[in-house]
């Protein structure tokens, strides 16, 4: 959807036309439902916390100035509306243990995958990104595959450019540290063959 | 060097394969639950109840009514209201009949005020809620 387009729905609410918002809640609830998903990692939450970003969109439209895209600002509202949720929800553990990387593994471990039928891959790459921790898991989220730029990343999360470059650099690694981990029984009959 | 080919070689798998991950949907009914409550939310912007005379209306009032006592003082001018010029002896020539109240009377009396102060928060208080 072009930003146009969310500019035209966007006035439309602000002068008074309630309808026109669900056209915004239509061409953005899989994004924002997908990453409340990503980082509260259960269904209701996520459902929640997405009903709760498109309420509280709803009563600031007024201040949305357009500087940014719309979908970076409900984005950004996205974000701390999860951050919240996890924060009240404290039994969220994601305190994973990532072992050395070694990089010429990668080279195998995409090898492996590529093996793997895609629709089964995906599953196996979600249930990987799932155990990353929530920080994590939201810049590779955000990043891959909603593929937001770093500047919106920095404005989504209000992160520093310095910091949010090591923090997805530090959460590639460990993506690919638990997908090492899930094929790792693979990686060994893969040397094997060798 | 080594480090900057090693990332972009993590870049590149991440790239691949993060993007493979399908999105999630939220339940079939989600716009429109949404929309009942964005309705509810956008009544209550258009009737909220606003006070006669907001807070800021009362700190110009306080300002003013302060104003209108002290500058008479403060200035060598003669003010709108002279204190001394004014007679009080009409107060010593109110009679207050000499009543008397028992105390039985007079705890009931307290005791109607308090219920009344009490009544007055509690309903206060109920009215907001059902406005809210």
């Amino acid at each position: 959807m072009t930003t146009t387009k969310d500019q035209l729905y966007i006035n439309k609410v602000i002068k008074g036309d309630t309808n026109a918002f669900a056209h915004l809640v239509d061409a953005y609830k899989n994004m924002v439902f997908s990453l409340s998903f990503k980082m509260t990692k259960s269904r209701e939450e996520a459902e929640e916390v997405s009903q709760d970003t498109f309420i509280k969109a709803f009563k600031n439209l007024h201040k949305f100035k357009g500087d940014s895209k719309f979908s970076t600002w409900l984005y950004r509202i996205a974000y701390h509306a999860c951050l919240d949720a996890i924060k009240k929800n404290k039994n969220h553990n994601n305190s994973v243990e990532i072992n050395e990387i070694i990089y010429n593994q990668i080279a195998s471990i995409d090898s492996i995958l590529q093996g793997i039928e895609r629709k089964e891959r995906a599953k196996m790459m979600n249930d990987c990104l799932l155990k990353l921790p929530e920080e994590e898991r939201s810049l590779i989220w955000m990043f891959y595959f909603d593929e937001l730029s770093l500047i919106e990343i920095m404005e989504v999360t209000a992160i520093t450019e310095a910091n949010l470059k090591v923090k997805l650099h530090r959460a590639r690694k460990k993506l690919l540290g638990i997908v090492k981990e899930n094929v790792a029984p693979e990686i060994i009959s893969h040397y094997g063959r060798k | 060097m080594e480090e900057n080919r090693n990332t972009a070689e993590l870049d590149a798998f991440a790239k691949k394969y993060v993007k493979e991950i399908h999105t999630e949907s939220p339940s079939k009914d989600f716009t429109a639950s949404l929309m009942s409550k964005i309705v509810v939310e956008h009544q209550k912007s258009v009737f909220r109840m606003k006070t006669l005379i907001s807070k800021k209306g009362w700190f110009v009032i306080f300002v003013l009514v302060l104003a209108l006592i002290l500058i008479p003082f403060e200035s060598s001018e003669k003010s709108f209201i002279d204190f001394s010029e004014l007679d009080f002896s009409f107060f010593s020539k109110i009679q207050i009949p000499n009543l008397s109240i028992s105390n039985t009377v007079l705890y009931a009396i307290c005791f109607f005020g308090l219920s009344f102060a009490a009544q007055v928060i509690f309903l206060k208080n109920y009215f907001n809620k059902r406005f809210e």
